[in-house]
C-alpha cells in the first residue's frame, strides 16, 4: 500500500499504487436540482453502447430516485454499512476508506451484488421519504422529499476496480483519466464488480468479461461532450477537465464550480476513490441525508445555490450546461452573456444569462394578423 | 523489506510443504489416449493424492473449498494424458449470471524443464505452461455452443441483431462462441500474468457424477509452440495443480493450490516401442490444430514471405516479442 493524497477527504490515504494523476482528468457536474428522471441520458447511453445480448441489464448511465431507488439494489446503503460510522471532523474524513477497511487478503472492502439485485433499475422511482401531509412543501428543506440521482462511472482518481483487478486488466488513460477495462485481458473474475462502491463495472454474461462506462472517449477525443451530457433535455450536465485543487483554474468551468465556488460536490467521497462526477446537491433535501452522501460541504453549496441570482459568474457558468455538444475548455461571463471556448480559444457558444423578453401586440398590423392567447 | 516478506511468504510455505510433495509417474501405455474420463485404461493406474491449501500469497486470498485432488497420468510415446478427480457436491457450470462462477481445475508445468520457477504461476524469469479446464466451457461444448442469456432467464423475448460484442471482437478466447476444447492453453510468468497461448491444442473432457468431477487432459508430448511444456519419455519434470469451486465464489486468485512442485516421471518407452500413435490417435492430434500439417506449413511459409515483403516495403523492421503480462 502507498500513501496518496485525496483532496476530497482532506488527508492522505492508503492505495495499492502510487499517486499518479493523468495529464487531464475527465469530469462532469450534474445539477440534481434540475433533473426530472426522464432517463433520456440512460437511453442515449443504452442505445450507443449497451444494446447487445449480455448487456440487457446494463445501464452505464442510470438515474435513481433517492432515498429508495438503487441500481443495483441497496448499493450505497450496503457500502455505507460495510464502512461503519462515516465520521468527519470539519473537512477531514476520519473514518476508513474502502481501501483502509479492506479485510485481510482483500485489496478493497466491498461486495458482489446478487444477479437479481440488477433486475429493478427503476425500483423506488418517485417514492418520497414519507407520507405527504398538507403544507409539507412550504418550508425548505421539505419535510417529505425525494430527488433524482443520475449516475455514471466516476472515472475516479483512485479507482477501486483498477486496484482490485489481480490481472491489471483495468487502466486509467494518461491523456484524459478515463478508466477502461481491457477487453482482451479481462478474464471475468468480477473482482472489479465486487470492489467498485458505485457498482459501475458490469459483467457481460455473453462475452463473459466485464464492461463499464468508457466516458464516450471516441467523442471526447474529438472535442465533444458525452452522449449522456449532450442529450440531457433538462440541461443538468456539463463535461470538462478538473485540476487538482492547488492548480484550480477559475476559467475552467468544472474547476470553477468544484474548487473555486465549491457548489458541486463528489458522491460518497468517504469511499476514498476521489470520484470525478460532481453534484450540485438538491436544495429541498434535509442536510443530514445530504452530508452523508456529498460530504459536510453540502450546506455551503446549498446556500450558494439559493442565492444564485446574486452571482452572475456562477449563474453564467450554469447557463453553459446543455448549451453546446462541444467540450468547453474555458468560459467567460461578460455583458450578460456566458461564453464558452474550445482548446484553441475560439468561441464555440454564447448564451444570454437572462432570456430576452418579447412582448407582441394582440393586433399585428404589419402581418395583418390577430394573435389569440390560445392555450 | 517488501522483498523479504515476499520471499518468506513464497518460499517458507513451499519449504514446509515439501513433505507433501508426491511423485507422479506417467505410465506408458500402448493404447490410444482420448479425452474420455471414463476410459477403461484409467482403471489400470493408481492415483496419487495431492493436498491443497487456500491461496494466500497474492490478493485476493481465497480458496479452501476443495482439500485434495487425485491424479493419474499416462503417455503412449506420442500423447500425454492426466486424469484429475476431486469431490465436489455441487456442479457449477454457469457463467451466464453476474454472481456465479464455474468449477475449474488447472495443471501447470515449467516451460523449461531444467528451470525451477515458483510453483505459484512461475516468475519473471521462468515461465510456466498452464492448462485450465472449466466446467462452464465443458457445458458449452456438451450443449453445442456458448450459453446465452436465454438459458439463464428463459424465455428470452427478442433477438438483438445489432449488439456490440467487444470481448469477442478483440479476440478474447473467453468470449468466443464455439470453443473446440474445454481446456485453455496458457502461459504465465507470475501472478496476474496469465496469458492465452496462440494455439489451443490441449484436449480435455470433464464429467460430474455422484458428487465427483473427473477431468481428463490430453496433449502431444511435443508441440513445438513457444511457451508450451515439452515431455520426453524416460525423463523427469515437474507438475502442479490448482482447483476452483464455483459455488464458493472461487475464481482467479481465489483458488485451492498445491504448495509445491510434484516430480513428474515419464516411463521410458519399452524396447521396440516407437511411440507411433495408432491412426485414430493421430487423427485426434490433427484435429487439435484444426488443419492438416502440410496446409499449416504452406500457410506459414506464405505468411513469412508476405511478412518479409511488407517489412522490406515499409523499411521499418520492428522486432516483436510475444505479449506476456
Amino acid at each position: 500500500m502507498s500513501k496518496v493524497s485525496n483532496w476530497q477527504i482532506n488527508r492522505q490515504m492508503e492505495y495499492p499504487y502510487e499517486e499518479s494523476r493523468p495529464k487531464r482528468q475527465f469530469a462532469a457536474v450534474f445539477d440534481t436540482n434540475k433533473c426530472i428522471a426522464c432517463q433520456t441520458c440512460t437511453m442515449a447511453c443504452k442505445h450507443t453502447w449497451t444494446s447487445g445480448r449480455g448487456q440487457e441489464y446494463m445501464f452505464w448511465n442510470n438515474v435513481e430516485t433517492k432515498p429508495y431507488g438503487f441500481y443495483p439494489l441497496g448499493w450505497d446503503v450496503k457500502i455505507l454499512s460495510l464502512l461503519g460510522v462515516n465520521k468527519w471532523a470539519g473537512q477531514t474524513y476520519q473514518g476508513k476508506t474502502i481501501f483502509e477497511a479492506a479485510p485481510t487478503g482483500q485489496t478493497v472492502q466491498g461486495y458482489l451484488p446478487d444477479d437479481l439485485d440488477w433486475a429493478h433499475p427503476n425500483i423506488g422511482e418517485d417514492e418520497p421519504a414519507g407520507t405527504v401531509e398538507k403544507g409539507d412543501f412550504f418550508s425548505l428543506p421539505h419535510k417529505i422529499w425525494c430527488f433524482y440521482l443520475a449516475r455514471i462511472c466516476n472515472h475516479c482518481t483512485y479507482p477501486a476496480c483498477l486496484a482490485a483487478c489481480p490481472r491489471k486488466a483495468i487502466y486509467k488513460r494518461e491523456e484524459d483519466g478515463v478508466v477502461l477495462v481491457d477487453q482482451s485481458r479481462c478474464r471475468g473474475y468480477r473482482e472489479c464488480m465486487r470492489a467498485c462502491p458505485y457498482k459501475k463495472v458490469l459483467y457481460n454474461a455473453v462475452t463473459r468479461v466485464s464492461e463499464k462506462c468508457i466516458g464516450c472517449y471516441p467523442l471526447v477525443e474529438q472535442g465533444f461532450q458525452t452522449q449522456c451530457v449532450t442529450t440531457c433535455i433538462g440541461k443538468i450536465r456539463l463535461n470538462g477537465w478538473i485540476s487538482p485543487p492547488e492548480k484550480a483554474d477559475p476559467e475552467k468551468p468544472i474547476d470553477f464550480l468544484v474548487h473555486i465556488k465549491k457548489i458541486a460536490l463528489p458522491l460518497y467521497p468517504q469511499t476514498g476513490l476521489e470520484p470525478n462526477i460532481y453534484y450540485i446537491p438538491p436544495v429541498h433535501v434535509p442536510l443530514d441525508y445530504l452530508k452523508q452522501m456529498f460530504s459536510p460541504n453540502v450546506e455551503h453549496a446549498i446556500n450558494l445555490y439559493k442565492n444564485l441570482k446574486d452571482d452572475e459568474q456562477l449563474l453564467g457558468c450554469l447557463t453553459l450546461f446543455g448549451a453546446t455538444p462541444r467540450w468547453i475548455e474555458r468560459f467567460k461571463v461578460a455583458d450578460g452573456y456566458a461564453f464558452g471556448y474550445d482548446a484553441k480559444g475560439a468561441e464555440i457558444v454564447r448564451v444570454p444569462i437572462q432570456e430576452p423578453i418579447y412582448i407582441r401586440p394582440f393586433e399585428d398590423r404589419e402581418h395583418q394578423a390577430v394573435r389569440h392567447n390560445t392555450p | 523489506m517488501r522483498r523479504v516478506w515476499i520471499v518468506l511468504l513464497v518460499v517458507l510455505p513451499s519449504l514446509m510443504a515439501q513433505a507433501q510433495a508426491v511423485k507422479l509417474t506417467v505410465k506408458f501405455t500402448d493404447q490410444e489416449l482420448l479425452p474420455d474420463p471414463t476410459a477403461q485404461i484409467w482403471n489400470e493406474v493408481r492415483p496419487v493424492t495431492i493436498a491443497l491449501s487456500p491461496q494466500q500469497m497474492t490478493k485476493p486470498f481465497g480458496g479452501g473449498a476443495i482439500k485434495e485432488l487425485h491424479v493419474r497420468a499416462l503417455h503412449n510415446g506420442r500423447l500425454i494424458a492426466f486424469l484429475v478427480e476431486w469431490a465436489d457436491p455441487i456442479q457449477d457450470q454457469e457463467l451466464a449470471q453476474t454472481d456465479r462462477f464455474s468449477d475449474a481445475v488447472a495443471v501447470q508445468f515449467p516451460v523449461d524443464p531444467k528451470a525451477n520457477p515458483s510453483p505459484f504461476m512461475g516468475d519473471a524469469q521462468n515461465a510456466v505452461n498452464i492448462w485450465q479446464w472449466q466446467a462452464a466451457w465443458q457445458r458449452d461444448i456438451d450443449e453445442g455452443g456458448l450459453a446465452d442469456v436465454d438459458r439463464t432467464y428463459p424465455p428470452y423475448a427478442s433477438e438483438v441483431p445489432y449488439g456490440i460484442y467487444v470481448g469477442r471482437d478483440v479476440g478474447n478466447w473467453r468470449s468466443q462462441r464455439d470453443h473446440q476444447t474445454p481446456v485453455e492453453n496458457l502461459i504465465a510468468q507470475g501472478f496476474g500474468t496469465l496469458t492465452h497461448q496462440e494455439l489451443q491444442h490441449v484436449l480435455g473432457k470433464g464429467m460430474w457424477e455422484n458428487g465427483r468431477w473427473r477431468v481428463v487432459f490430453v496433449r502431444a508430448l511435443h508441440t513445438g509452440l513457444r511457451g508450451d511444456a515439452s515431455f520426453e519419455a524416460g525423463q523427469k519434470g515437474f507438475v502442479n495443480f490448482a482447483v476452483w469451486d464455483g459455488s464458493s465464489g472461487e475464481r482467479g486468485a481465489s483458488k485451492s493450490v498445491s504448495l509445491n512442485w510434484h516430480e513428474l516421471t515419464l516411463e521410458a518407452l519399452p524396447a521396440g516401442a516407437t511411440g507411433t500413435p495408432s491412426p485414430a490417435t493421430a487423427q485426434e492430434s490433427v484435429r487439435v490444430i484444426g488443419v492438416p500439417g502440410w496446409v499449416a506449413v504452406v500457410i506459414g511459409v506464405l505468411g513469412l514471405l508476405f511478412g518479409a515483403i511488407l517489412v522490406w516495403m515499409l523499411y521499418h523492421p520492428r522486432p516483436r516479442e510475444p505479449e506476456i503480462g
